[in-house]
């Protein structure tokens, strides 16, 4: 027979359950907030059964465990696509900076610069003694130069920011990923001693795996004892495992390395999630792609001006020592094939000077070709100062002598005594511009881009032409003036560049055969294009991340409207195992009071 | 489906944000006009109108240049005239002379007469435009003419033979101003070290001296030489008006073509007002719905009814 104390303990049993079942009704209301909790459910089982006398009777309830309402592969899709979302949030945030350095729609735009500077030569040409239009050409100058110096530090400036920024990611992957290291030894242990799930600490560590995908993207795996195994680059790098953690750090040129066994490994090329695959992406392809192209803008620019501008003529000839701004390399035995421009030097070409004595009132000129003097790409600095020389006394002149400076590295002119005085005429070789003889911009490239200081005296401008056959300069000539106001229009062979950084060399270069303008146009056309793709990925991967929230939150979300019929269904089932517990304890008193 | 109570909050926030966001980009576009702002909403149509910007402003500075133009071909035509009106003085003066009634006296004055266009002339040959002299090429800072009749040549041009031209467009140049030789005829002297005399300014100085010298013997052949002069001169003012229309028709042809691209510009970047206030207060609608479909899932709750 069943004794009526075995009743008791059933309506023991019904309390303790229905008490924690309100226990964990309350953590999940207590949790409702919380995003990254999982709703925790209460397992019951009827408990064992007990043979009495050929029936079979129940002996109560058992709370068999707390379980957590988890999918977990849908959260490792989760975690994929924030890395996705997050990489692509960096791209577009920063392609933003990258808009704001192209000045775009404002009157510093290099579009409005180079129309106001091909306008400016135009002004000139209709006044080409006027002061004032001269000044005009050297300030639309030097805004353009000021403008290239601005984008090319604002990239640099950015690139640095960018080095910034993962290093502190860097910093917080390896604080993540020790904590994740502490977490999967207490659910190990907790695991293993209690035979328990350690929910809440799973919890917490599902959140840090989170937190880590929108770092950079990883692949998990949970093993058989509990732990969670995190590894990056595409399986390659293990960050946490049984062995503990492996840091990374950055090494040189912020590339990210790997703490492997046999030391650091460069993992950059194989992360492409996260905030760091984002950054990387804008550090290592965005910034150097615009940099190249900005150069190459820069490059084809100063040529084309430089080039015309040498061949032209200030108001008066050049009475004092001219030195040629740009200089050969020392270290390539000062060759002039060394000078930043000296690719488009054409030898077949001759680069003229005429001599003005004034004592005589008379213009000699003197022309220079490569083939003659034995000019060629391996000459040095002095070999030309020398040819030059050499030709002056062949062609009969006297007044001018050609040295190099002391390095050896930059060519000057210089006159005889104060009867002579010189000026340079038609130079199809291009040499003078190369050389930074008679030019109009300095440097080689958009962050070291100049004005050349002879034009602080604007005179020095070459709005006209020596008479090519007198050698007489004409206050009213023009015609250098509008040459260069239609510079804009000539076609150049220019690169284009395209950045992958998981290849090596990095960069695939083409040529296009362009004008500046279209150049830059096709520039900000292509930032757009990519902004614009990477604005709508991100708005993709932003709504499959929502989505794939919504499902989570579907499976482990807390449901206030659940939690309240669950706390009545606790409540009434507590009443009713009280009220079991009363007339269990009646019926004993009943008995003992018969006695 | 299951929800869960925090699917509720982040739906309708990300809602609400959505929406806003929406709707004040629709607003920013009716504010600002223009449905090209950034290089990422159109970035063909912002190549164009960038490319549009540098052609419009290539043409603002042709008007310049057209400009220029047209001021040194105003001066040359006055000027050119009153050359052309000194002739036909001269021409008065020598046909007068010539018909028999002249006294010593007369060929005197008349000789005086003389005297004082040449200094005219020479100063209007050295006129000058905005600070440039118009009839010295391209040398503009030096007078092109000076007399001194006891000189070989007497008289000197230090001008040069180009033209001062001013750009109308990409490789196309027009020739603005006149040479002195060109207006007054060659200078100088031959290889023998005579005077070629072959210039206005020498046939007046032969003129003076033969009504001073011979009573006019020689004005039949002079008045030959200033027929030819006048026809020369004559020719330029006929030249400067063919220059002149040309640069005016260039000029409207300049300023249709910026009506057109400025349409093209504006058909590219600015919205249709319209359009853009239709789709404002669409977007309007929109967030107005979604705040309402938050106000009320959020307001609801089991919690209420218990």
């Amino acid at each position: 027979m069943i004794g009526i104390n075995a009743t008791l303990d059933i309506a023991k049993q019904a309390i303790q359950a229905n008490q924690y079942g309100l226990n964990v009704t309350g953590q999940n209301i207590a949790n409702v907030d919380n995003p990254n909790y999982s709703r925790q459910l209460m397992e019951l089982n009827s408990g064992g059964s007990l043979k009495v006398g050929g029936l079979v009777f129940g002996t109560g309830v058992d709370v068999t465990q707390i379980a957590s309402s988890v999918d977990s592969l849908l959260q490792s899709w989760m975690n994929n696509e924030q890395s996705t979302a997050s990489a692509y949030d960096k791209k577009s945030g920063n392609l933003n900076y990258v808009q704001d350095i192209f000045n775009l729609d404002t009157d510093s735009s290099l579009d409005s610069l180079f129309s106001d500077f091909w306008n400016s030569w135009s002004k000139l040409s209709n006044v080409p003694d006027g002061s004032s239009e001269r000044a005009g050409v050297l300030e639309s100058g030097n805004a353009i130069v000021q403008q290239f110096n601005d984008m090319s530090d604002g990239l640099n400036n950015l690139s640095s920011d960018v080095n910034n920024r993962i290093d502190v990611a860097v910093d917080s992957i390896n604080g993540i990923t020790a904590q994740i290291d502490k977490l999967n030894k207490s659910i190990v242990s907790i695991e293993a001693q209690q035979g328990a799930v350690a929910n809440d600490l799973r919890d917490e560590r599902t959140a840090l795996v989170s937190k880590l995908s929108g770092l950079l993207d990883i692949t998990t795996y949970e093993q058989s004892d509990g732990s969670l195994l995190v590894t990056a680059a595409r399986g390659s790098a293990i960050l946490v495992g049984s062995g503990g953690t492996r840091e990374l750090s950055t090494g040189d040129g912020g590339r990210i390395m790997w703490e492997s066994s046999g030391g650091p490994v460069d993992i950059s090329d194989q992360i492409s999630g996260g905030s760091l695959g984002g950054w990387l992406d804008i550090r290592d392809e965005v910034i150097p792609e615009y940099q190249s192209e900005l150069d190459s803008l820069a490059r084809a620019f100063m040529w084309n001006v430089n080039y015309q501008h040498s061949q032209g003529v200030g108001l008066n000839y050049f009475s004092d020592a001219v030195t040629g701004s740009s200089a050969t390399d020392a270290s390539a035995g000062n060759q002039l094939d060394s000078l930043d421009f000296f690719n488009n030097v054409d030898p077949s070409g001759t680069f003229s000077t005429w001599i003005h004595d004034s004592s005589t009132d008379t213009n000699t000129k003197v022309g220079i070709d490569f083939s003659s003097y034995g000019i060629g790409a391996s000459s040095t600095m002095q070999d030309l100062a020398d040819a030059f020389n050499q030709a002056l006394t062949d062609q009969g002149a006297t007044g001018v002598t050609a040295t190099v400076n002391a390095d050896g590295d930059q060519i000057i002119f210089t006159p005889d005594s104060s009867n002579y005085q010189f000026a340079f005429g038609e130079d199809d070789s291009g040499l003078a511009a190369a050389l930074g003889v008679n030019t109009f911009f300095t440097g080689s490239g958009a962050d070291d881009m100049g004005i050349n200081s002879q034009l602080s005296d604007t005179d020095n401008i070459a709005a006209g032409q020596l008479d090519p056959t007198t050698g007489e300069i004409a206050a009213g000539d023009n015609s250098n003036a509008l040459l260069l106001a239609e510079c804009g229009e000539i076609s150049m062979d220019m690169n284009v560049y395209s950045y992958d950084r998981t290849s090596d060399p990095p960069s695939t270069a083409s040529t296009i055969t362009t004008t500046t303008d279209s150049y830059y146009q096709t520039m900000v056309s292509n930032l757009g294009v990519l902004t614009d793709n990477v604005n709508r990925n991100l708005e993709t991967s932003q709504a499959m991340v929502s989505e794939l929230q919504d499902q989570r939150d579907s499976i482990s979300g807390v449901s206030l409207d659940e939690e309240m019929i669950n706390l009545t269904k606790y409540q009434n089932s507590y009443n009713a195992a009280s009220k079991l517990l009363k007339v269990a304890d009646e019926m004993l008193d009943t008995i003992i009071s018969t006695r | 489906m299951r929800v869960a109570t925090m699917t509720i909050y982040n739906n309708s926030s990300t809602q609400l944000t959505r929406t806003l966001s929406d709707y004040n980009k629709a607003a920013k576009t009716v504010t600002t006009g223009k449905k090209v702002q950034d290089p990422s909403d159109d970035p063909v149509g912002y190549a164009q109108v960038m490319d549009i910007g540098s052609t419009l402003s290539q043409l603002g500075q042709l008007h310049d240049n057209i400009n220029t133009g047209t001021q040194w071909l105003t001066t040359s035509e006055t000027t050119l005239n009153s050359v052309l009106d000194t002739i036909s003085q001269a021409k008065q003066l020598a046909i007068a002379a010539t018909n028999g009634t002249y006294n010593d006296e007369d060929y005197a004055t008349a000789a005086a007469q003389v005297d004082e266009m040449l200094s005219q002339l020479v100063d209007t040959a050295n006129t000058k435009v905005n600070g440039h002299y118009l009839f010295s090429g391209t040398k503009t800072d030096t007078q092109p003419y000076t007399l001194d009749e006891t000189a070989v040549p007497p008289i000197t041009y230090s001008g040069n033979g180009e033209k001062f031209s001013i750009s109308t467009g990409v490789g196309s140049r027009t020739d603005v101003s006149y040479t002195g030789d060109e207006v007054f005829g060659q200078t100088g002297v031959d290889s023998d070290g005579n005077g070629i005399d072959d210039d206005l300014f020498s046939l007046l100085m032969s003129m003076k001296d033969d009504l001073a010298n011979n009573n006019g013997a020689n004005l039949e052949t002079i008045m030959g030489d200033l027929d030819t002069h006048y026809n020369n001169v004559n020719n330029l003012i006929s030249d400067v008006g063919i220059k002149s229309n040309r640069l005016d028709t260039k000029e409207n042809v300049v300023s249709d073509f910026e009506t057109t691209l400025t349409e093209q510009k504006s058909n590219i970047e600015d919205v249709d007002l319209t359009d853009a206030a239709t789709d404002l207060a669409l977007k309007q609608t929109a967030y107005q719905a979604a705040l309402k479909a938050t106000s009320s899932i959020i307001s609801v709750s089991l919690v209420d009814y218990m």
